[in-house]
C-alpha cells in the first residue's frame, strides 16, 4: 500500500513540477494533410502509390513541370530551356539551386539520378525507360539520347524527381536503396523533418527554394496517414485536417457545399472504375460475350451514383487529355436488344463468372455491383469478390477471376502511349485480362516517333478503337473528381496526372 | 515450484513454436506474390523476378520455412515488405501504443466491473443488479467497430470532446520519446497539459474495448461475489459485528478476485482481436494496425509476429496467473508444494 | 442447505418480467426473418433502384436506402440468413467438436488429457482475427472462411466445459460405486454427458450465438467475409462508412439489428441458466 502511495506521490509531484513547463504546442502555422495511407518507401526511384507521391513531389524537383490547366504545355523547373534533335534531347540547367543540405545542383546530379532510376527498374522509370544514354555536356548542360526519337521525353521527365549524385555516392553499395528509402534530400520547396512511423511524416519550408510561394503559405506541413476513408471525411469536417486525399464522394460533395468549405473540381485520369474483361479465361474470352455485357452495363445507374457528377466515356483516352480522339467516337449506351442478342450469338446463355475488386474503393464496389445486377438482365450470374489491390489483380492475372475493376491510371501529362503500354500492349502491368492485338503494338510503338500533332491524333485514334472494337473494357463513367477545401486556406488545384495529391507549395492561409 | 516454472516455460516455447509453424504455413497458401508489390505498380517481370530472388521469394517453401524458423530461433522476425524493415524494429515500434491501450483498458476494465458488480451483489436480484445485467449484456452485444464508431460520431462528430483518433494532438509535438507510452512520456516530460492530451485520446478506444468486454467480467464477479456472500465466514464475521464495508473490502472481494482474473485471461485472445478493429477505426498506431495494414499486401511476417507476440502475451500472462493465485487467494495452495 | 445459500441460489436466477418475453419476441421476428423473407421484406434486396438513392427513412423505405437505392430494411431481412445462419452454423459445429473432444480428453489417460488441454491452450491464445486473415487468404473470402475460422477458435471453449465436468463426475461417489459393480466407466460417463450437454451446454450455445454473430459481422467488417452485394449485417455497416455524414441511417439500422439479436441471444441464455439453477 505504501508503495502505491508512493507513486501516486511521484507522479502528483511530476504533474505539479510540470506546470511551469510550456506546453508542446506549436506556433508556426502547420498544414495537416490526410493522405490515405503510410508510404512504403520515400525513395523517388520507387514512389509508386499517391501517398508516397505526396511526399516526394513537394521534397524533390522535376526537370520540367507541366501546365495543370492544360498538360500539353510544359513549364521550367529545374531545366529552363530543352529541345529535341532527333533521337537527342538536350537540357538547360537552372542556375542557383541547391539542395537542402547546400550542395549545389547540376548536370552531374541528373545523369546520377536518371542512370540510378533506370539500374532500379521500379516506380515511375517505365516512363522514360526509352532513355540510352545520359551525357553530361557541361555543369548546367545534360544531354539525353533515347532509344528511338521520342516527342514525349520532356514531358515524361516532369515526372522524375531529381537527386544528388552526392547522395547517390555515398550509398551506392545497394544503390542507395536502404538510405533513400527514409531519407530525403532534394531542392524542392519542402524539406523532409521525420517519419513517426504509423502516424505522420514531418515536411518543413525551403525559404531558400528556387520558385515562388504565395502569401502566407505553411511553414510546417505534416503529411497524417489516414487509411480510412470515413475518418478522413469527418476530420476534414471537424478541423482536425486541412485537406484529405481520397474522401468518398457523397461526403466530399456534402461537406464541400457545407459552411466554411468550397469545392474544388477538376478533370483526372485515375478517378474511372473501367471493367477489365480476361480475353483467357471462359466465359469472358469470347468476344461477343464481352461485348453483351459491355451492351448490357447500365451506365446511367453509375453516373446517378456519381451524383451526376460524370459523364460516359467513349474509349481509353478522356476527352480534355492532349490530343484526345473521343469526340469522334461513338457514343456507348445501354443497349438490352443488342446485348440479349450478342449473347444469343455467343451462345453462351446463363454463364456464370467471377469477378476480383479491390478492396476499399467503394466506387469500384459499386461497378461491379451494376455490372451484376446488369448482367443478371441477361441471364448471366456475377460473382464478386473484394480483395487487396494485389490479390485481385493476381487473381485474373492468373485467370482465377474473370474481371478486374481499376481507376485507369495514367501518370504522364501529354503521352498517352505509356498508358496503352501499362493497359493494353502484351506484359503491361494493368493489362491484367491479357489483351493482345499486333496492330495495336505497332501502333503504339510508333507514336511518339511522330512529330505532326495531327498525325499523330490519327493513329491514336486507331489505337483507341482497336480496343473498343475488342470489348475488353466496360468503361463504366468516368467522374470528376471533387474536393472539398476549407475557406480557411486556399490554392489547391486538381492534378490530371498525380490524381489529387496535394502542391503544399501552392497551400496558403486566408 | 522451480519445475513447474521450468515445464510451464518449455511449453510456452512449443506452444510460440506450433503458432509459428501454422501461421507460417498458412501465410504461404495465399496466391499473392508480395515481390510484385514491392516492385510496384508498372515494373517489369524482370525486376519483379530480381526482387523475388533478392528477397529468398523463389526459393522452394521448406528452404524457406527452415530460414525463417532458424531466424526465429536467433530472435528474428523477418523483415517486413511494406515498411522495408525489419519486424522486431517495427514491433519495437509499435507495441507500446498497444499495450498502453491495453493496460489502460484493462485496468478501467477491472475496476469498473468490479464496482458494477458490487453494486449488483448488494441486493442481489433487485433493480440495480437486474439493470446492470441488461446494460453490460447489451455492451457485449454491440459490435466492438459499431461501437467505436458511434462514439467518434458523438464524442467527435456531434459534441467536440474529444479526439477522432491517434494517439496526440496533431498540431501539437508530442514529448520526446522515452518509453513509447504517451502517458509516461508526458509525465517524463513534466508535461501535465501532454498527459491529460494523452489521455483524452485514449478514451474513446479505451472505452470500446471495455464496453465490449463489461459483461462477462461483470457476470463473473457478481457471481463470485454473492457465492461468497453467503459463505460461512462472512456470517462469522457479520457475527463478529465486523462493518459490512469491511467484510466486502477485506474478505469478499480477495476471495472473489481469482475467478475473475480467471476468466479475464480467458478473453485475452479476444481482446488482441479487438484491438486490431478499434485501432483500425481509431488510426491507432499500434501492431494491430501495423498487421492489418501488412496483411493488405501480403506482408506475411509481420501477422506471423503478431501471432506469435500474441500468443506469447497470453503465455506470460497464464504464466504469472499461476503464480499470483496463492498470493490473491489464500485458499489456493502455493503450486508445486 | 442453508438459507443463505438458498438466497445466493434465487439471485443467481436470471431476467425475469418483461424482458425475456422481449428477448423471445426478437427471435421470433428473427425466426421469421430467416424463413420467410420474401414475405416481410416489401422490395428486393439486391436489384438498384438508383432513383431512391440514399434516401431517409420514410414510409416506403421505414429503415431509408443505401447506395443503390435499395431498401435498407429488406436487405436487413434478407441478410437474417447470412450474419445469422453463419453464427448459429459456427456455434452448433464448434459445440459438437468441442464436446466431443472434450469428453475424450475427460476420459483419457493423464498424459493425453494434458496434452489435450494444451492444444486447446493453444487456440485459446491465438488472435481470432489473424487467424481470420491467413484463412480467408488461403481459401478466399467468403461465409465459409468465416465460420470455418471463426468455428477453429470457438471449440477450445466447449473442450474445456465437457472435460471440467467429465473429471468432476469420475470422481463422483455413484461413478466409483458403479464402476466397483462393474458397469464401464464410458457407458455411466455417456450418459452423463449428454444429459450435461442438454442441460449446460445448451445455455452456452444461446449465449454464444450473439457472441459469433458479433464476430461474423466484425471479420465482413474488415472485408474478410461477405461479399457485395450480399446483404450481410457486417457488410452493410462497412458499407456504410462512406457514407457516414450523409446517411446516418444506413450506418444505424444494421448496427442496432446486431445489438438487438445478440442481447436477445444473451437473455434467453441467462434464462436458460437461470431454469437450471433452479
Amino acid at each position: 500500500m505504501t508503495f502505491r502511495i508512493g507513486i501516486l506521490g511521484v507522479a502528483l509531484g511530476l504533474l505539479m513540477g510540470g506546470v511551469s513547463f510550456a506546453a508542446f504546442a506549436d506556433d508556426a502555422p502547420t498544414f495537416v494533410y490526410a493522405d490515405a495511407g503510410e508510404p512504403s518507401t520515400i525513395d523517388p526511384a520507387k514512389a509508386n502509390v499517391n501517398w508516397e507521391f505526396t511526399v516526394t513531389r513537394n521534397i524533390y524537383d522535376r526537370l520540367v513541370d507541366f501546365d495543370l490547366d492544360d498538360p500539353s504545355k510544359l513549364l521550367p523547373a529545374l531545366a529552363t530551356e530543352w529541345k529535341q534533335d532527333g533521337k537527342d534531347w538536350t537540357f538547360k540547367l537552372r542556375d542557383g539551386v541547391t539542395f537542402h543540405d547546400g550542395t549545389a545542383f547540376d548536370a552531374n546530379d541528373v545523369k546520377a539520378t536518371l542512370d540510378r532510376l533506370l539500374k532500379i527498374g521500379q516506380g515511375q522509370s517505365y516512363l522514360v525507360d526509352d532513355i540510352a544514354s545520359v551525357t553530361v555536356v557541361d555543369p548546367k548542360t545534360v544531354k539525353i539520347e533515347t532509344k528511338a526519337p521520342t516527342v514525349f521525353l520532356a514531358s515524361n521527365l516532369s515526372r522524375i524527381e531529381m537527386l544528388s549524385d552526392e547522395d547517390i555516392a555515398k550509398h551506392k553499395d545497394d544503390l542507395g536503396q536502404a538510405w533513400f528509402n527514409e531519407n530525403a534530400n532534394g531542392t524542392g520547396p519542402y524539406e523532409f523533418v521525420s517519419w513517426t512511423r504509423g502516424t505522420q511524416i514531418e515536411l518543413k519550408r525551403n525559404d531558400k527554394w528556387w520558385g515562388k510561394f504565395p502569401d502566407k503559405p505553411f511553414d510546417r506541413v505534416l503529411d497524417r496517414f489516414v487509411t480510412d476513408g470515413a475518418n478522413r471525411a469527418r476530420g476534414l469536417e471537424g478541423g482536425e485536417f486541412d485537406l484529405a486525399n481520397f474522401v468518398p464522394l457523397d461526403e466530399a460533395l456534402r461537406i464541400g457545399t457545407s459552411s466554411g468549405f468550397h469545392l474544388v473540381e477538376g478533370n483526372n485520369l485515375w478517378a474511372w472504375p473501367a471493367i477489365y474483361l480476361n480475353m483467357d479465361l471462359a466465359p469472358t474470352n469470347n468476344k461477343d460475350f464481352r461485348e453483351a455485357l459491355v451492351k448490357a452495363f447500365d451506365y446511367n445507374a453509375m453516373v446517378q451514383s456519381f451524383q451526376g457528377k460524370a459523364e460516359v466515356g467513349r474509349g481509353p483516352v478522356p476527352s480534355w487529355f492532349p490530343g484526345s480522339p473521343e469526340k469522334e467516337e461513338v457514343e456507348i449506351k445501354t443497349d438490352l436488344d443488342a446485348a440479349k442478342a450478342a449473347l444469343a450469338k455467343s451462345g453462351l446463355a446463363n454463364a456464370k463468372m467471377k469477378c476480383s475488386v479491390p478492396a476499399g474503393f467503394p466506387e469500384f464496389r459499386f461497378a461491379a455491383t451494376v455490372l451484376q445486377s446488369s448482367a443478371q438482365q441477361l441471364g448471366v450470374t456475377v460473382e464478386i469478390e473484394e480483395q487487396p489491390f494485389v490479390e485481385a489483380i493476381t487473381a485474373i492475372k492468373s485467370d482465377k477471376s474473370n474481371c478486374f475493376v481499376l481507376g485507369n491510371a495514367n501518370l504522364s501529362p501529354s503521352d498517352a502511349t505509356k498508358f496503352f503500354a501499362a493497359h493494353y500492349l502484351k506484359g503491361g502491368f494493368y493489362n491484367s485480362g491479357k489483351f493482345f492485338d499486333q496492330t495495336l503494338q505497332d501502333l503504339v510503338a510508333k507514336l511518339p516517333t511522330i512529330s505532326d500533332a495531327t498525325e499523330r491524333g490519327k493513329l491514336l485514334k486507331q489505337a483507341a478503337d482497336i480496343v473498343v472494337d475488342s470489348h475488353y473494357i466496360i468503361w463504366t463513367a468516368r467522374p470528376k473528381t471533387v474536393v472539398p477545401e476549407p475557406d480557411r486556406i486556399g490554392g489547391y488545384r486538381i492534378d490530371p496526372a498525380e490524381y489529387i495529391n496535394a502542391r503544399f507549395w501552392e497551400m496558403h492561409s486566408k | 515450484m522451480i519445475g513447474f516454472l521450468f515445464k510451464r516455460l518449455v511449453w510456452g516455447l512449443l506452444v510460440l513454436v506450433a503458432v509459428a509453424v501454422i501461421t507460417f504455413f498458412l501465410s504461404r497458401v495465399v496466391p499473392a506474390d508480395p515481390a510484385a508489390f514491392l516492385a510496384g505498380q508498372n515494373a517489369s517481370e524482370e525486376t519483379v523476378q530480381r526482387i523475388r530472388v533478392e528477397h529468398g521469394l523463389d526459393r522452394p517453401l521448406p528452404e524457406q520455412f527452415a530460414s525463417y524458423m532458424i531466424g526465429l530461433a536467433k530472435g528474428d522476425l523477418g523483415e517486413s515488405i511494406r515498411t522495408r524493415r525489419s519486424v522486431s524494429t517495427d514491433l519495437a515500434q509499435y507495441l507500446p501504443a498497444t499495450l498502453e491501450l491495453l493496460v489502460v483498458s484493462f485496468v478501467f476494465y477491472l475496476a469498473i466491473s468490479f464496482s458494477l458488480a458490487v453494486l449488483a451483489a448488494r441486493h442481489p436480484g433487485g433493480a440495480v443488479d437486474g439493470a446492470i445485467r441488461l446494460i453490460t449484456m447489451i455492451g457485449t452485444g454491440i459490435p466492438v467497430f459499431w461501437l467505436g464508431m458511434t462514439l467518434q460520431f458523438f464524442f467527435f462528430y456531434k459534441l467536440h470532446w474529444l479526439p477522432l483518433g491517434s494517439r496526440f494532438p496533431i498540431r501539437e509535438t508530442a514529448p520526446p520519446l522515452v518509453t513509447g507510452f504517451m502517458l509516461v512520456d508526458s509525465l517524463l516530460a513534466g508535461s501535465p497539459s501532454a498527459f491529460l492530451a494523452s489521455l483524452k485520446h485514449l478514451a474513446l478506444p479505451a472505452a470500446t474495448i471495455v464496453i465490449n468486454l463489461l459483461a462477462v467480467g461483470t457476470r463473473m464477479s457478481r457471481a463470485a461475489l454473492i457465492q461468497e456472500q453467503s459463505r460461512l465466514y462472512v456470517r462469522t464475521a457479520r457475527g463478529k459485528g465486523l462493518s459490512p464495508r469491511r467484510i466486502m473490502f477485506k474478505h469478499i472481494l480477495r476471495n472473489a478476485l481469482s475467478p475473475i482474473l480467471t476468466a479475464t485471461t480467458m478473453q485475452f485472445g479476444y481482446m488482441i482481436s479487438w484491438v486490431i478493429l478499434v485501432e483500425v477505426i481509431f488510426d491507432w498506431p499500434g501492431i494491430g494496425l501495423y498487421a492489418y495494414q501488412s496483411f493488405q499486401v501480403f506482408d506475411y511476417s509481420p501477422v506471423i509476429a503478431l501471432a506469435i507476440v500474441s500468443t506469447a502475451g497470453f503465455v506470460i500472462i497464464n504464466l504469472v496467473m499461476d503464480l499470483l493465485y496463492p498470493v490473491i487467494d489464500p485458499r489456493v495452495q502455493s503450486v508445486g508444494s | 442447505m442453508s438459507v443463505s445459500s438458498q438466497t445466493a441460489r434465487r439471485a443467481l436466477k436470471r431476467p425475469k418480467g418483461l424482458l425475456l418475453p422481449l428477448a423471445l419476441l426478437v427471435v421470433a421476428i428473427l425466426a421469421a426473418f430467416v424463413l420467410l423473407p420474401g414475405l416481410i421484406a416489401p422490395h428486393d434486396p439486391i436489384a438498384l433502384a438508383m432513383a431512391d438513392r440514399l434516401k431517409p427513412p420514410s414510409l416506403t423505405h421505414i429503415f431509408g436506402t443505401d447506395e443503390g437505392g435499395r431498401d435498407v430494411f429488406s436487405r436487413i431481412v434478407y441478410g437474417t440468413r447470412y450474419s445469422l445462419g453463419v453464427a448459429i452454423v459456427i456455434v452448433f459445429a464448434s459445440a459438437l467438436f468441442g464436446v466431443v473432444y472434450g469428453a475424450v480428453s475427460g476420459m483419457a489417460s493423464r498424459g493425453i488429457d494434458n496434452l489435450m488441454m494444451r492444444i486447446v491452450d493453444l487456440f485459446f491464445g491465438f488472435p481470432a482475427l489473424v487467424l481470420a486473415l491467413a484463412v480467408a487468404a488461403s481459401i478466399g473470402r467468403g461465409l465459409d472462411s468465416v465460420a470455418l475460422s471463426l468455428a477453429i477458435i470457438w471449440w477450445p471453449g466447449y473442450a474445456r466445459l465437457v472435460r471440467g465436468e467429465v473429471l468432476r463426475l469420475r470422481e463422483r461417489p455413484h461413478v466409483e460405486a458403479a464402476r466397483a459393480l462393474g458397469v464401464s466407466e464410458i457407458t455411466i460417463l455417456r450418459r452423463h454427458i449428454i444429459s450435461f450437454v442438454i442441460q449446460e451446454v445448451n445455455v452456452r450455445v444461446t449465449t454464444d450465438i450473439g457472441y459469433a454473430l458479433v464476430a461474423v459481422t466484425a471479420l465482413s467488417f474488415l472485408g474478410l467475409g461477405a461479399n457485395s452485394p450480399t446483404p450481410e449485417w457486417g457488410l452493410l455497416i462497412r458499407d456504410s462508412r462512406s457514407y457516414f455524414g450523409s446517411a446516418w441511417w444506413y450506418l444505424v439500422f444494421p448496427g442496432t439489428m446486431i445489438m438487438l439479436t445478440a442481447t436477445a441471444f444473451s437473455l434467453i441464455g441467462d434464462a436458460l441458466a437461470a431454469r437450471r439453477a433452479a
